[in-house]
């Protein structure tokens, strides 16, 4: 039985599908059989990050309904032989889903794969209730932004009330504008969301080149953020046992070996 | 006091208020009239409130009973589902709960089933349903909590309880939930920007208050103490205030209070200012 993961964040545009679609790959690179779960039903993006648009025929209103099996609607990824994606229909019937036919539909994925990863949607709507039906833990995406941390709260909050635990990944850190005091540190967005940290990814210009090109920036893995991405998917893997909070992000390690940040208290 | 809120509780029993209930005991109840269930939180009783008291009480025993060795020392939650508990029922449920070494640490309305939570958390005007997920965290002490549906409940916890009861509630408390209770209200943790906390009497903060305060509500007095006060507003009885744009952090507890009709803010020197004592 595997593990179905929510990658959410209440606030739009901070990162989801970026991290689904990098978390996933980079999951299905260790290999692990991945299926990646596009929960944002009527703006479907997940297909487009991960390159697959053209060859969607089915997708998870169809499953929903009966109309196929999951396994044929599932778009097999063409670089690797162990990621697979579900992909949203493009319907404007919010009802379309139930978080019980998500719960269902999840719970079958989970029975033929080591990871169920669910891209939910911005807000805290219907969307955001089926995409969380089905999962057994959560990762919350916050960018260091007022407005973004504000949303994850709530949606931890949220998450608590459904006794779903969560983690929180720090995305789009500039270490620039933080030694020049205009952005949140990562030690400021978790100070405020109080959660374990699965690690921070720098703000890298590699991860819009990559997402426009449809290839997930971890299957070149050049880049600093797909390198962090990758480290993550270790540590959701368990082959990386050290504690995130344990060990300092990328750039706190980078900091302190500048001397820019201090060492940690602990 | 709060710790001994959970002793106060036990209330001697009346016969009067057991005639009614024996009267019942002999139709079957549909579903069992109390559950025990584990929790990472400890031990939950789940009573069924429409059930009579001597059919809750048979059924705890009995579940008890059958291992009473694994059971002691616990603390227990109890949670009534289709509330109003029956009067006296909370006495006999904590007189069972003294016999098998266990102490109750919490009381309330079971948690209602997750869709409607949802709903309730995303209202955002002032609800008597304090829609918080921490909430039913199990208190380190004893405290009442009262959610809403629970009515009977909390009134027969306020008559049991000294009018000045205590709630505690382990933080952090997230943005957009609302936490309300009659009495003190005890944070033990932040207040999130975006999360408010509302009582009748004061708040005290065990932790960084960043969201919205309202204490003495329908009251002409009553104080907010925490240990780092960045709020977004602070309300005292029918006062209202709001952080200042040059207010810079300040480290030490502070404490606000209302004084001939306005609020202000000091630092809190070990003890409550002059008359704020008697508002406990």
């Amino acid at each position: 039985m595997g593990r179905a993961i929510v990658i959410t964040s209440g606030k739009g545009g901070v990162g989801k599908t970026t991290a689904a679609a990098n978390l996933g790959s980079a999951l299905a690179q260790l290999g692990k059989s991945v299926v990646l779960v596009d929960a944002d039903i009527g703006l479907r993006n997940l297909d487009v990050v991960m390159g697959l648009e053209n060859r969607i025929v089915y997708h998870v209103v169809d499953v929903v309904r009966g109309k196929c099996t999951p396994a044929k609607a599932l778009i097999k990824d063409r670089r690797m032989d162990n990621l697979w994606l579900l992909p949203a229909s493009q319907t404007d019937d919010k009802d379309a889903l139930t978080p019980a036919d998500m719960a269902k539909l999840v719970c079958e994925l989970k029975s033929n794969h080591d990871f169920v990863i669910i891209d939910c949607p911005a807000g805290i709507e219907q969307g955001f209730k089926n995409a969380i039906a089905g999962a057994d833990e959560a990762i919350v995406v916050a960018t260091p932004e007022v407005s973004s941390i504000r949303d994850a709260d709530r949606v931890i909050g949220l998450l608590a009330a459904s006794d779903i635990p969560a983690r929180l990944i720090v995305n789009r850190i500039s270490p620039h504008l933080v030694k020049r005091g205009d952005m949140l540190s990562q030690a400021d967005v978790i100070e405020i969301l109080a959660l374990e940290l699965l690690g921070t990814v720098p703000l890298d210009e590699h991860i819009v080149a990559t997402t426009n090109k449809g290839v997930p920036a971890v299957i070149e893995n050049k880049s600093l953020a797909a390198k962090e991405f990758t480290r993550i998917s270790r540590r959701l893997a368990g082959l990386d046992l050290e504690a995130a909070d344990t060990a300092p992000g990328f750039f706190a390690r980078l900091g302190r070996a500048l001397g820019l940040s201090p060492a940690p208290t602990t | 006091m709060s710790a001994s809120a959970a002793t106060s509780l036990v209330e001697p029993q009346s016969p009067t208020e057991l005639a009614p209930a024996s009267a019942a005991e002999d139709a079957a109840p549909p579903r069992p009239a109390a559950v025990l269930k584990g929790g990472p939180r400890g031990l939950e009783f789940l009573i069924d409130g429409t059930a009579p008291i001597a059919a809750v009480a048979a059924a705890l025993c009995t579940r008890l009973a059958e291992a009473p060795a694994f059971f002691r020392g616990s603390s227990v939650c109890v949670r009534v589902e289709d509330g109003p508990l029956a009067p006296g029922c909370l006495a006999r449920i904590d007189e069972i709960a003294t016999r098998f070494e266990l102490s109750i640490v919490e009381v309330g309305a079971s948690r209602p089933a997750r869709p409607e939570r949802d709903a309730s958390a995303a209202v955002s005007a002032p609800v008597s349903a304090p829609a918080a997920p921490v909430e039913d965290t199990a208190t380190p002490q004893g405290s009442a909590a009262h959610p809403a549906g629970s009515g009977a409940v909390a009134a027969e916890l306020a008559a049991a309880l000294p009018a000045g009861d205590t709630r505690i509630v382990v933080g952090p408390v997230r943005s957009g939930v609302i936490l309300e209770h009659h009495g003190n209200l005890v944070v033990v943790g932040d207040v999130n920007p975006g999360a408010e906390v509302r009582a009748e009497r004061n708040i005290i903060v065990l932790g960084r208050l960043r969201g919205i305060a309202h204490a003495g509500i329908g009251r002409d007095h009553g104080f907010i103490l925490a240990l780092k006060l960045e709020p977004q507003q602070l309300r005292i009885a029918r006062q209202v205030a709001r952080a200042g744009d040059a207010d810079g952090p300040v480290a030490a507890a502070e404490i606000a209070y209302v004084t001939s009709n306005t609020i202000v803010v000091e630092r809190y020197a070990g003890k409550l200012p002059l008359g704020l004592a008697n508002s406990m």
